[in-house]
């Protein structure tokens, strides 16, 4: 089969914790995400199909992968049905949207998918999703392991549920999730009467320093199976060459044992903003939008997201192979 | 063509590429190269461009030499060139570069 550019169709991630409330928002947050016309594909631990159908997900963009998680149990099935997905026209979905069970470590799933050269040739990555229950017994403003773990690879956070809280449970968990991963952009879900309701709360900001992960709630640090996950961000000089950068990306991702999961980039130039977007041993092509910086000249960010990264080794790489004028992004 | 090596291709670049002034796309080409030439050198491997855009000639120091087609796969080729993993993190490459020729 030839493999052209346009048949490339964004994949989007849910994960977060069982009964937080990714079913009941799946058709609101593909719509807030820029899906038209989703397809889903749903994995439960349990083997029930019957909740799906009524969060109002047609039947003909449905596909139900019951009895396992897919991050351990079942992954060799979601890629046999992502293999078989990606065959379908266009005209029968925009995107895909796979709805880990409750269990699911993103950062595997993240791994193995990335590990498929034809899916990773044919979908992109756009967003990974966690969903963070806030009417969970956690602590306020105290997020657990797998959340932090999670929200290090996420690029959205839903906080669920949170008509269930006070505004200021509601404002600390914000604040816990904004500091784990600032450039995280932060929605909330909420029902309003007999309608679910998804809105935004705080854009990340690929611009904000990383801070050190939060304290965990106490009782929970033992748990901490991914702790080595980490963001690292930089600051990448107005002008900085996007087509340098994704050369050096490209070696980094396949850099032997490099434990790098994700990077994201955007860079201002002259016209507008240039982002780049990898995963696996792939960095996509650009994409870029047009507008006029004025008189200013912003710096850009570069997010590198995996496991057991030195921030002084990814420096002084950055420096010797992209650009000398690349530092460490300060809190 | 695979989606990874457009990143390297003409059309690949995407609209970005395609609306960019000449003098933009030097500019790229100028430091994508630059940059080429700083990791493989670190490994004793040269590269030349071929006029096809996004096809490289790779060669070793002992004149063994190697085509490939797109930046995704110039790694992978110019490790089995090298006789070693191309590691741009590597400390020992990183300390010979900042303390220069």
């Amino acid at each position: 089969m030839t493999v052209t550019g346009s048949l490339t169709r964004p994949l989007i991630i849910l994960t977060g914790d069982l009964g937080s409330g990714k079913t009941s928002g799946l058709p609101f947050l593909a719509e807030q995400l820029g899906s038209q016309m989703p397809y889903f594909v749903v994995n439960e631990v349990g083997a029930s199909d019957r909740f799906v159908g009524a969060f109002g997900i047609p039947r003909s963009r449905l596909s139900l992968l019951p009895g396992g998680c897919v991050c351990c149990v079942k992954p060799e099935e979601l890629i046999a049905l992502l293999n078989d997905l990606v065959e379908r026209p266009h005209s029968e979905f925009d995107s895909l949207i796979v709805e880990t069970s409750g269990l699911a470590d993103p950062a595997t799933i993240l791994q193995f998918l990335s590990s498929q050269l034809k899916l990773t040739h044919q979908l992109k990555i756009k967003s990974l999703v966690y969903f963070l229950d806030a009417g969970s017994d956690r602590d306020a403003g105290y997020l657990e392991s797998q959340d932090l773990t999670s929200l290090a690879v996420a690029d959205v956070c839903v906080i669920a549920k949170t008509d269930l809280v006070s505004q200021e449970t509601c404002d600390a968990l914000v604040e816990a999730v904004s500091a784990a991963n600032p450039t995280v952009d932060i929605f909330q879900q909420r029902r309003e009467g007999d309608k679910v309701v998804v809105g935004v709360i705080r854009t990340g900001e690929m611009g904000r320093a990383t801070r050190p992960l939060p304290t965990l709630a106490t009782g929970h640090a033992g748990a901490a199976d991914h702790s080595r996950v980490g963001v690292l961000n930089f600051e990448l000089p107005f002008g900085t060459s996007w087509l340098a950068l994704s050369t050096w990306l490209i070696a980094l991702l396949h850099t032997p044992e490099g434990g790098v999961l994700r990077v994201k980039a955007a860079i201002p130039y002259s016209r507008g903003w240039v982002t780049l977007n990898g995963v696996g041993t792939i960095v996509f092509p650009p994409d870029s939008s047009d507008f006029s910086h004025g008189h200013e000249r912003p710096l850009g960010t570069l997010v590198v997201i995996g496991n057991g990264l030195s921030q002084d080794h990814m420096l002084r790489s950055l420096r010797a192979f992209v650009s000398s004028d690349i530092t460490t992004m300060h809190a | 063509m695979c989606r990874g090596c457009e990143v390297d291709s003409g059309p690949g670049r995407g609209e970005i590429w395609a609306n960019a002034t000449q003098d933009e796309k030097a500019f790229q080409r100028n430091s994508q190269s630059a940059t080429m030439t700083r990791i493989l050198g670190a490994y004793g491997i040269t590269f030349r461009e071929l006029s096809a855009g996004d096809t490289f000639l790779l060669t070793n120091r002992t004149g063994g030499s190697t085509i490939v087609a797109g930046i995704h796969h110039v790694w992978a080729s110019a490790a089995k060139l090298a006789g070693t993993e191309i590691n741009v993190l590597d400390n020992h490459i990183l300390l010979s570069l900042e303390e220069g020729p």
